[in-house]
Parts: C-alpha cells; structure tokens; sequence
C-alpha cells in the first residue's frame, strides 16, 4: 500500500511518485495478466496498456487505497480482452494453452498478496539461495545442467542447495504465519 | 522418538535414497508431523514458482518508467485540445470497422480534425488529419506523432495547409501531437 501523498503526487504528474507507484503495484498488474492466463510477452503488453490507462484515468480514482482494486479489475479486463483478440487472430487452441480458469478481482488480489508474501521471505534468504530459487523456478522447465551452467555451481549440489533453500524459507514463512 | 530436522526432511524430499538411512526410516514410518512437513516443502517449490513468475521483470518496469516519463514531458509542453466531435459518439454505438471515423478536437482558435479510415489491408485503418490556426502560423514542415498504448510511435509532417496522412496506425485509444516552433498542440483519441 502506498502512502495517500504519493498517489497525490501522482496524480499532479511527478515523475518519482510513478516509479513508487510502479514500484508498488508493478508485480499486481503483471501477476494479475498471468494469473488471467498471460504468458510472459501478453503480461507486458497488458501492464503497458494499463499503466497507460492509469496515467490517462488517475483522476477518477478517488483514494489510494482504492488502487490496487482499481488496478485488478483493469487488469482484467485488459488481459480478457488481448487474449481474446488473440484467439481471434490465431484460433482458439493456442490461446486456450495459457488460458487460465476465470479467478475473481478478490482471488487475484490474495494470490498477489501471498506471492508478495514468499518473494519479501526470498529476499531474506543468503545469496547462494536468491541466486539459486529463481533460477530453478522462473522458467517452466529447467533443467539441473542449465542452471549448473548459468551460475558455475555443479550439478550434483544443486539438489541439495535446492532443498536447503526451501527449508530456510518454509523457516521464514513459518514464522511470518506465526 | 528423534525427528529429523526440516532440513534433514527436505533433503529426503529432493532425494529420498540419498538422504541418511535414519531419516529414510523415519519418514517411511509415517510420523505424521514429518510426512505434513514433507508435504509442505513439496508444495513450496510451485508456490515459489508462482511468486517469482508473477514478478514484474525489470526491464518491463523500466520501460514502464520510461513510457510514463515521456508522457509527463509530452504533457508539460503541449496545449491539449479538447474533443469536441466524435462520430461515434454520434452513433451512440461503435461504427463497424469498415466505418470512417470523424473527430474535431479545439482550444482557443486552434483544432485538429482527424479521420480515421479503413485501410487497404482488412482490419487496419489510415489516419488523414489537418490542423487549423490563425494565419501567423506557418504549418508546412510541422512534426506529426501519433503515440500508442503500446508504446508505437508513428511520425509524419504537415504540408503548408497543415494537412498530414498517416497509414497503418494502432487501434485507438491512442494520441495525436502536432509540433512547429512554439505551436504544440496534443489529442487523445479515446
């Protein structure tokens, strides 16, 4: 949540109040695009178009703490519609791969929350474990000897590293949950 | 009874016939707080996944500051002019994409009048506009940009009637600029 100042300042066109703001709510828009069933590419092309739209619409937002609500269901909408004018465009079944079950404006905005949740414990993991963890998962399929490669580790302790990160982590968030 | 650690636990998850003889025993025991901690280390890895595949990469958030920026700057030099006529409006409807679009946009004595037609190829629509200003004004040579949602930039010059054609443009919302010497003037076409 940011500061009722910062969304002001926006609203007057600063320039450092929009980083703040895209600091904030950056990973709402472009999660929301992916979880609405965006791949990589789309979920650009959605936040750019919504952040476009919040530049134009700002004004009509009449509290910072309606944003990320405001933000969501822009979200939405967007993505919906990108990935049906792409099914128009390239048929159905392409589309169909990435697209998700219809999440509600609530769903997103907890599934945002937690993955905020997970990505602050990451960040308190050592080094070798915030170099590791995404690595191994930001990719769909990776592969132990790519990922040997990308950081000259060998492949043989990447399982174990792996599985001593994890447990570090389950630690962090057992204990943000307590 | 001694229970593993979590990470004596975790690493029976990632590999179970490496992990030491002892831990191997006790999980296939089936002490129930070991075998939940398991399942939560397992479920951990696609809730990782899921929180860093969803993270704005940085180079999207840069190219976000950076459309952002230039907006502000973009707004800071130009008069915008108001939309005063819309043809769809008119219509209350959206016209069918084989319609052509007319739209006047003013301030003071200055206006822009745009038409948005269909183009050659289906689907793909032409912008022919003309700016209007008092006399003093020497509209020939004038830079034209229309700048999209996605960050499109299209760019041509006006002829001595100020009157400019732009092919292929995006589909709309997206806005007009029109520079010469110190006359700047900007429509957003919803």
């Amino acid at each position: 949540m940011i500061e009722e100042s910062v969304f002001k300042r926006a609203i007057a066109q600063d320039p450092r109040a929009w980083e703040e703001l895209l600091a904030a709510y950056g990973s709402l828009i472009y999660g929301t695009a992916i979880r609405v069933g965006c791949g990589p590419d789309d979920a650009a092309d959605v936040s750019q178009k919504v952040w476009v739209s919040l530049f134009e619409g700002i004004g009509s937002i009449r509290e910072s703490q309606a944003l990320p609500r405001w933000l969501a269901v822009t979200t939405k909408r967007i993505a919906v519609h990108h990935l049906t004018s792409q099914r128009r465009h390239y048929g159905d079944e392409i589309v169909d791969e990435h697209m998700s079950s219809d999440p509600s404006v609530e769903e997103l905005l907890a599934a945002e929350d937690e993955a905020a949740r997970v990505r602050k414990a990451i960040e308190q993991l050592p080094e070798q474990c915030r170099q590791l963890l995404p690595a191994l998962f930001e990719n769909e399929k990776v592969e132990y000897h790519q990922v040997s490669q990308a950081l000259g580790v060998p492949v043989g302790s990447i399982g174990p590293t792996r599985a001593r990160c994890l447990a570090k982590l389950a630690k962090i968030l057992a204990k943000k949950d307590a | 009874m001694t229970h593993p650690n979590l990470e004596q636990i975790a690493l029976w998850v990632e590999d179970k016939l490496s992990s030491p003889a002892e831990t191997q025993e006790h999980m296939n025991s089936g002490c129930v707080p070991c075998s939940e901690e398991a399942t939560r280390l397992t479920n951990l890895g696609p809730i990782v996944r899921e929180a860093l595949f969803s993270n704005m990469p940085k180079e999207t958030q840069d190219h976000l500051n950076a459309v952002v920026q230039t907006r502000i700057e973009s707004l800071s030099a130009f008069l915008v002019a108001s939309l005063v006529q819309d043809s769809y409006a008119l219509e209350g409807v959206r016209g069918a994409a084989t319609d052509t679009r007319h739209l006047r946009f003013e301030s003071g004595d200055l206006a822009i009048v745009l038409q948005v037609e269909p183009g050659p190829k289906t689907g793909s629509s032409n912008l022919v506009g003309q700016i209007y200003a008092p006399d003093q004004y020497d509209l020939e040579g004038g830079k034209v940009q229309l700048l999209g949602e996605k960050g499109e930039a299209l760019e041509t010059t006006s002829d001595d009637l100020g009157e400019f054609f732009i092919d292929a443009i995006p589909e709309a919302p997206f806005t007009v600029e029109f520079s010469k010497d110190e006359l700047k003037l900007r429509a957003l076409i919803p």
